[in-house]
């Protein structure tokens, strides 16, 4: 065989090899989860509270911690994510200010999360002086913003100018034009945006660790430190104990499940909100 | 001056809906720009006693004792450049690799379920790889390669000493690992979009003249998208710098520096993760404060460069 | 002849207007000017940029628009046709770069001034678009967009006002059983009529149609030209259009541009067989273009 089959041969083998490596770390990954995870599973992981030091119980406070927390910081940011979204598509493209503003919105989305959770810790933690649920959305709301806001630029670029001037051509407003025409347009485009968003702040850890806090109590009050999954997980996790350890793996089951089936949504509700559109 | 009668001209005092839209949606943009301020604001506000009180030396100094007050950030700074480079050192190749593999051999009904097993990896949670990578890879991890790396690469000139220590399955290297699992979602989705780009007369001049796979991906291909894949590294590079809870758990948390990437060590957001709270005095709170600013810094510089570079593609 | 036909109209249009006042004096109106076209429209010494400082894209436009005729805008491409139809309902202004000077009268108030109410404007001068434009909507919600914007009409009244633009734009008998459906199910053709019923549901004074055949077959573009024909009984069209046959066949008067210049403008029939500009005539004989 000659130099240049050989180069071309062990190229090839290079390249399946480093596919399967990324599939072995993932079939690893999802079978220890759901190894791990099904052992300690149980409905009364859905119905007891977070246990003392080497007890037993479930994960409520810290589920019920975690939708809030989550729907909250996604409700924070949806509105505004969209309406900055909206501003940097309807700026004009050569324009200064849009481009600084999508270039800071990039470094938003890329600055390590751990730094969000410092920031809401100065903002919110410091001034009303607790812990709290509301400084905990605060810090996901952060980290959902930038995700929403380019995806929402993204999806209304794509919108037809023609639409826009139809819209206009009929005596529409701007803002009813953007509202009325281009947000349903671009519509399962952005809901993709907000559900990816979503996924990512449903498994963030570090922001909380200083906002929200944790606690072992059942509560929706959002004043207070909030029980919530990812630092439960930590700590569980990170303790000596076999049955915390046992609830941190069916936790990590939980949240990991959750967030493939928001990341399944997210490909699959667009098209079927444009197939059910088609149909009727 | 206008005749107000005229059907079209304006009524002065009649609420403009486009303007409070445009108002609403602009206050929402200009919100992107006070919140990175703001951090950056917190940031210098809450560690300055810290910086003050260590100036410029903060950030050679490795000591970092909260007993006796004094705080240097160069261990952290160390363990956070060291882990993300091994990260991406081993994420470069095998996403690349990947990325050529979904785009350009593998048949369609092959690359589609890889390329979205590889992007579920990204969907996975960081505090996921940090379990997975305590209880399940440090273990093996220790068993398959430390036990067998002291007995054959110690001695090698040069890399010897990065394998001298004790076999525990976790430290910088292990830390290395696992960060490099994280990125390599990103590096090959990129890639492999870039190379996808790519239009398909290239490949079809190239192969035309009787080159193998291997030289037209390396010779024609990744030339190409040279700006993009570069890019790409930089952007894993920088998504490692700041990475906090797959660290946290793997990593060891000792505050030094030390030749051998066996043992544990410490990453600046691992540090604050672990730290913060338990914090009692101001200046440990204003010094981790201060590896915040450091952090935010270099993922800063990093990550703009591979925004720039991206674009320019 | 031409009074023949209005007089025609205006017996025909009767019936159908028994329940508003408005319409009813509109056909009177027609009845009155058929005999000595008015400009409805006036275009005055009208320059376009489309940058600050860029070379002008159209240089000094003088034209009428008549009321309840059909004008065609023709000349090749690039020509500034489209530009010229974009000024009349400032649809330009959409882009702020874009810029026009002079004059440009809607019965007689200039609406190029800064003062002017942009959305009374278009619902006044309507304009159908070269593709299909489609809401993503039902093909109600589409009908009634425009109007919903307007606002005062109660929810029956609207639904009069929407069958009557449909039928008007002879899309009833196809849609009547459908209106619900999303207009994107709609062929091009249909899509085509839907936008014109769109705008005349508005019940403008003008209506702009920026060459609304170019995307359609041949079928579905001579139902769009008698439509045009029709419509011409009530409002005032102005249409750009690339192809010469259609503008013989459905426009009243032609202006014919090139490079930006209004080259010649008078009735169709003189247009097209008895030129008085060279260029025009070497136009519509096919010489370039």
């Amino acid at each position: 065989m000659s130099l240049r089959k050989l180069k071309n041969r062990a190229f090839i083998g290079f390249c399946i090899l480093s596919a399967l490596f990324g599939l072995v770390v993932l079939s690893s990954v999802l079978s220890s989860l759901v190894g791990k995870g099904i052992a300690g599973m149980g409905l009364h992981i859905f119905t007891e509270l977070t246990p003392g030091p080497g007890s037993h119980g479930g994960l409520k406070n810290a589920i019920v911690g975690s939708l809030m927390l989550t729907t909250l910081g996604i409700v924070i940011a949806t509105p505004l994510g969209i309406l900055a979204g909206t501003w940097l598509s309807e700026s004009n493209k050569s324009s200064k200010a849009a481009e600084m503003l999508r270039f800071l919105n990039g470094m938003l989305m890329s600055a390590p999360s751990i730094l969000i959770g410092l920031f809401v810790y100065n903002m919110v933690v410091v001034t009303t002086g607790s812990f709290s649920g509301w400084a905990g959305a605060t810090a996901l709301a952060i980290l959902a913003l930038p995700i929403i806001v380019s995806t929402t630029e993204e999806m209304l670029r794509l919108v037809p100018t023609t639409l826009k001037e139809a819209g206009s051509g009929l005596g529409a407003p701007r803002w009813q034009v953007i509202t009325k025409l281009c947000y349903r347009a671009a519509g399962p485009g952005i809901i993709t945006g907000v559900l990816l968003a979503m996924a990512r702040i449903t498994g963030e850890t570090a922001p909380l660790l200083f906002t929200a806090l944790n606690s072992n109590y059942m509560t929706t009050d959002m004043s207070q430190p909030m029980a919530n999954l990812p630092v439960t997980i930590y700590q569980y996790a990170m303790s000596p104990y076999e049955s915390w350890n046992e609830l941190a793996w069916a936790g990590a089951l939980l949240i990991t499940t959750f967030i493939l089936i928001i990341n399944i949504l997210a490909t699959v509700l667009p098209r079927w909100l444009k197939a059910r559109k088609a149909a009727k | 001056m206008h005749s107000t009668s005229s059907a079209l001209t304006l009524r002065p005092g009649t609420i403009n809906g486009d303007s409070i839209f445009h108002r609403l949606s602009f206050a929402s943009a200009v919100l992107i720009f006070l919140v990175l301020i703001g951090i950056i604001l917190s940031l210098i506000d809450g560690g300055w006693q810290a910086l003050a009180k260590f100036g410029p030396g903060f950030i050679f100094n490795n000591t970092w004792d909260p007993v006796g007050g004094e705080f240097g950030a160069a261990a952290a700074i160390y363990g956070t450049l060291v882990s993300s480079l091994i990260a991406i050192v081993i994420a470069i190749p095998v996403g690349l690799g990947t990325a050529i593999f979904l785009a350009e051999l593998a048949p369609q009904w092959i690359s589609r379920p890889v390329g979205m097993a590889i992007e579920l990896l990204a969907a996975v949670p960081s505090i996921i790889y940090g379990m997975w990578g305590l209880f399940v890879f440090a273990p093996w991890f220790s068993e398959g390669f430390q036990f067998w790396a002291l007995e054959n690469l110690v001695n090698i000139p040069l890399i010897g000493p990065w394998f001298d220590g004790p076999p525990i399955g976790i430290g910088l290297l292990t830390a290395g690992i696992i960060l490099s699992f994280m990125i390599l979602p990103i590096i090959t989705a990129l890639t492999r979009d870039a190379l996808k780009t790519v239009p398909n007369v290239v490949r079809e001049a190239a192969y035309g003249i009787g080159a193998t796979p291997y030289e037209v991906i390396t010779r024609v291909l990744l030339p190409t998208i040279k700006n993009a894949a570069v890019g790409a590294g930089i952007l894993g590079l920088g998504r490692a710098l700041g990475e906090t809870m797959a660290v946290a758990f793997v990593i060891g948390g000792a505050n030094r520096i030390e030749t051998s990437l066996f043992m544990p060590a410490s990453s600046i957001s691992s540090t604050i993760a672990q730290q913060f709270n338990e914090a009692t005095n101001e200046l440990h709170i204003a010094s981790l404060i201060s590896l915040g600013l450091v952090l935010f810094i270099l993922t800063f510089v990093v990550m703009g460069a591979a925004r720039i570079l991206l674009r320019k593609r | 002849m031409t009074m023949n036909k209005n007089v025609h109209v205006f017996m025909e249009e009767r019936p159908e207007h028994i329940d508003s006042v408005q319409t009813v004096s509109d056909v009177a109106i027609t009845g009155l000017e058929s005999a000595n076209p008015m400009p409805r429209m006036e275009v005055k010494g009208l320059n376009f940029f489309y940058n600050k400082g860029a070379e002008p894209a159209l240089k000094n436009i003088n034209m009428p628009i008549y009321n309840n005729r059909v004008t065609a805008l023709i000349g090749p491409s690039g020509c500034g046709k489209s530009t010229l139809l974009r000024t009349m309902n400032r649809i330009y202004d959409l882009y702020g770069t874009q810029h026009a000077q002079g004059e440009v009268l809607l019965d007689g108030e200039d609406i190029l001034k800064s003062h002017v109410d942009l959305n009374a404007l278009r619902s006044k001068v309507g304009m159908v678009f070269q593709k299909p434009t489609p809401f993503p909507m039902s093909i109600y919600d589409n009908i009634t967009f425009g109007l919903k914007m307007q606002g005062g009409l109660s929810a029956p009244q609207m639904a009069v006002r929407a069958k009557k633009a449909l039928k008007r734009a002879h899309l009833w008998k196809e849609v009547k059983d459908k209106l619900d459906a999303d207009a994107s199910s709609l062929s091009g053709g249909q899509q085509q009529r839907l936008c014109i019923a769109r705008t005349i549901a508005l019940k403008p004074e003008v209506i702009l149609m920026d060459e609304p055949t170019s995307a359609l077959d041949p079928l579905a573009t001579a139902a769009i030209e008698e439509l045009i024909s029709e419509l011409r009984e009530k409002y005032t069209i102005v249409i750009v259009t690339h192809n010469m046959q259609q503008a013989m066949r459905i426009s009243d008067y032609t202006g014919f541009m090139y490079l930006g210049e209004l080259m010649e403008f008078g009735p169709t029939e003189k247009i097209f067989h008895n030129a008085d500009n060279q260029k025009t005539r070497d136009y519509i004989a096919g010489n370039f273009g």
